[in-house]
């Protein structure tokens, strides 16, 4: 093989090696909505949280209490007390068990500075998450490989009050397109929107059940 | 060339695949993501969203399963306004409508006229605000005055220096103390109440009786 040859090779090697699968994440509707909240400062101190993920179509137990370990220890980061619950489970899970864990969750927590949660002065808030495909495509080589999987989801999160009255309730849409290629890692991009939102949403429903209070 | 032909069977499907992706496409327009609220819908869906810029089912049926992305643009380019007011202004329409719907649906506000009163630290925003609301109180049939309620300077200075749950019982208080909201007006008011929130609360002045409703 001539040195030309070589040369060729070895690049077409180096391209191999350097591509992968790679996700590439596309907000849909809401995710990308402006935010005036800052998830590094304590937000949410004296909130008391029962935070609820619920389990569907293409979205499985374990992901479930990803998602719900997750944005636990970022309310948590902000001053929250949070209580998780998985499916249509009672909340029985303290945050001391979500403490105990121990292990940072880099995406949820950010650089944000860890803050003791506060004493219960308000009433609770219960968050609660439903998330699902809508759609899901797949391309294969030779009904063998799959070589592009491209899906679209949503997720429905309402947060009611202690007495169960609706204060606030949005629907999130995004896509993600996973594919061999080059490119930067779309998950970092994803988790910034997707914690910004809630984080907003948290403090939007707590502006509203202060209202409620005072109408009452 | 064994290579070749291994690299391009590897590659080719996402190559092709993706061309027109306004995600990440390489023969994709030029657009930015970000300034696009976007839906996904079936085909049958988006053609009564968006007439006419599907084509119409094919008689002879279609073995693909199709779907289809509708998007809108935003208005402003992101950053060229505070977070906060972006937030706000980008669902106005549809706060203004909720609102109105519910000052509707109240007791007694059925033979008054509204009057708009908005809190916003931002006096543009604010405009744009009350603007919005006065259309959709007329859009579900109640009728509505220009005019805002009006206090003394005093009674100015001692409402500035309350808490807002506080503040808008008493103003609502001397609106119907000084007769500027007399008997057979209301008012709307629309408000911020934290720097850190992206949503309106809706209250009522009734006959000098305050309250929430959103």
């Amino acid at each position: 093989m001539s040195v030309g040859r070589w040369r060729w090779a070895a690049a077409l090697a180096l391209g191999l090696g350097l591509s992968g699968c790679i996700s590439v994440y596309q907000p849909l509707n809401g995710l990308h909505r402006p935010v005036a909240i800052d998830t590094r400062y304590a937000n949410f101190e004296g909130l008391n949280v029962d935070l609820r993920c619920l389990t569907g179509e293409g979205f499985e137990e374990d992901e479930a209490q990803t998602l719900c370990r997750r944005l636990s220890r970022l309310l948590q980061n902000q001053g929250a007390t949070v209580r998780t619950a998985i499916r249509g489970s009672r909340v029985a899970r303290g945050a001391a068990a979500d403490e105990a864990e121990g292990e940072a969750e880099g995406e949820a927590e950010g650089d944000a500075p860890r803050i003791a949660a506060g004493p219960r002065r308000d009433a609770p808030l219960s968050i609660e998450l439903r998330s699902r495909i809508l759609h899901k495509s797949e391309f294969s080589l030779l009904f063998i490989w799959t070589f592009v999987t491209d899906y679209s989801f949503a997720q429905d999160i309402t947060v009611r009050d202690a007495d169960g009255a609706l204060l606030i309730e949005d629907t999130l849409m995004g896509r993600f397109t996973q594919r061999f290629g080059f490119g930067e890692e779309a998950s970092e991009r994803f988790s910034r929107d997707y914690y910004r939102f809630v984080s907003q949403l948290t403090h939007n429903a707590r502006m509203r059940q202060r209202v409620l209070v005072e109408a009452r | 060339m064994t290579v070749l032909i291994f690299m391009a069977l590897f590659y080719a499907p996402s190559f092709l695949s993706g061309a027109q992706d306004p995600l990440d496409g390489w023969a994709a327009p030029d657009v930015d993501l970000r300034r696009l609220d976007c839906t996904p819908m079936d085909m049958e869906a988006a053609r009564r969203e968006a007439p006419g810029a599907l084509p119409p089912p094919s008689f002879r049926g279609d073995f693909i399963e199709r779907r289809a992305v509708i998007c809108r643009g935003r208005l402003m380019p992101p950053g060229s306004r505070r977070a906060q007011d972006e937030a706000v202004l980008q669902r106005l329409r549809d706060t203004a409508a909720r609102f109105a719907g519910a000052v509707k649906a109240t007791d007694g506000a059925e033979g008054r006229t509204w009057m708009v009163q908005v809190m916003h630290p931002r006096p543009a925003v604010g405009a744009k605000i009350s603007f919005a609301l006065k259309n959709a109180l007329m859009d579900v049939g109640l009728p509505v005055s220009d005019r805002a309620p009006a206090l003394a300077v005093a009674d100015v200075q001692v409402l500035g220096a309350l808490p807002p749950e506080q503040g808008w019982p008493l103003a609502c208080a001397r609106w119907a103390a000084t007769g500027s909201v007399r008997s057979g007006l209301g008012v709307v008011a629309a408000a911020l109440r934290d720097d850190r929130e992206t949503i309106l609360h809706l209250g009522l002045c009734l006959d000098g009786a305050w309250r929430w409703l959103r």
